[in-house]
């Protein structure tokens, strides 16, 4: 009976939201965006919530939040959309959401360059 | 660390009180800091203090936060040892908001915050005592921390422990009140060295050498010697007789 209702409330946590937070350092207006990618290339956009501006042009740090009701083991990717493609590069691990922690922090996302010549935008910590 | 202030600041400016806990959980212990990380780290959070200002004035739960926040910090002679005036500006305006209801703050802190609020408020003391003088009044601060599981007598000595290795002097009346707030025994030798002149030096060894007979006094004292540290017109010959009278 106990681990019955045990594994019905575990259940109920993970139908919860939850909340990724991640910091990019780039200039704000740069049109790239956090995604995080699940299984099956499901994709979902970070949103910046908190800029804290700097010297004009001069690159600040962005914070990002993303509500997901989505489990399992993720990517972080950072992409921009270009008039017919999309260029992204992807983060070099997987990550996995932490049970019943209804709000994550990334401290250490880092974006690999990819076949692209270019490095990745920004500075990302 | 750029990290700590920022996700922090973001927390208090978005109101979410209630998530700084699973942040700080999950945010790594940091045992080493340089200089230049923590400087950058203070500069941060001086520049964008406006962003949270009226909200920590407003809000304990926010003071709070920002006290826990500095928690994090790993603080230390070598890296305090040239000065980072932002360090010591910021600690003076929180300290200020500190200093105007402590005890309100005081019994808004839970038992599972305590840990991070005790280790925030000693760094913060800690700075903000190296760069300014306090007055006894706000130092007083202090004896208001209820000493439910020896709560005040641990951060008194883990303060204590902290301004003798930063090299902080306090008058003679502050460090004599701080010491008195400890229980002898949980004194040591090192604690003496909050002592600002000879003088302070010689009436907390006197006071210790009667409550701690078998202690090592010897090389404490040869060391304080040799290392030169009181204002030199403390001459060597009240060493000589020091050192002859107790032993």
């Amino acid at each position: 009976m106990l681990s019955e209702s045990y594994v019905e409330i575990h259940q109920h946590q993970h139908q919860s939201s939850i909340s990724l937070y991640t910091l990019r350092y780039a200039n704000s207006n740069d049109n790239w965006t956090i995604q995080a990618i699940f299984r099956d290339h499901v994709k979902y956009d970070f949103s910046e919530r908190l800029i804290f501006t700097g010297v004009q042009k001069e690159p600040c740090a962005i914070l990002y939040e993303l509500k997901l009701n989505e489990y399992g083991m993720y990517r972080i990717r950072i992409s921009q959309k270009r008039t017919k493609v999309s260029y992204h590069y992807d983060e070099n691990k997987v990550r996995q959401l932490i049970d019943n922690q209804s709000h994550q922090f990334l401290f250490d996302v880092h974006f690999e360059p990819n076949t692209f010549v270019f490095s990745p935008p920004g500075r990302n910590e | 660390m750029d990290a700590l202030c920022y996700f922090t600041y973001y927390i208090i400016n978005s109101r979410q009180f209630e998530i700084f806990d699973p942040f700080l959980n999950q945010l790594d212990s940091v045992s080493e800091m340089s200089r230049d990380c923590l400087r950058t780290f203070f500069r941060l959070c001086e520049k964008y203090y406006p962003m949270i200002d009226s909200i920590v004035e407003d809000h304990l739960s926010a003071l709070k936060i920002l006290i826990r926040m500095l928690s994090v910090l790993s603080i230390n002679e070598e890296n305090m040892i040239i000065g980072i005036p932002e360090a010591g500006s910021f600690a003076s305006k929180i300290f200020q908001i500190v200093s105007t209801d402590f005890e309100s703050l005081l019994s808004s802190i839970e038992d599972n915050e305590w840990p991070s609020f005790c280790r925030g408020l000693i760094h913060l003391f800690s700075i903000h005592l190296l760069y300014e003088k306090v007055n006894n009044q706000q130092l007083d601060l202090l004896s208001k921390i209820p000493n439910l599981n020896s709560r005040k007598e641990e951060m008194i000595i883990n303060l204590i422990d902290s301004l003798a290795s930063l090299r902080v002097r306090l008058p003679i009346d502050q460090s004599t009140f701080l010491i008195g707030l400890v229980g002898q025994n949980d004194l040591t030798l090192q604690h003496l060295e909050l002592a600002s002149s000879l003088d302070a030096y010689i009436s907390f060894l006197t006071q210790f050498v009667i409550d701690h007979f078998e202690t090592d006094i010897d090389s404490h004292l040869t060391k304080v010697l040799t290392e030169n540290r009181f204002p030199s017109n403390s001459n060597e010959f009240s060493f000589e007789i020091l050192h002859f009278s107790l032993f």
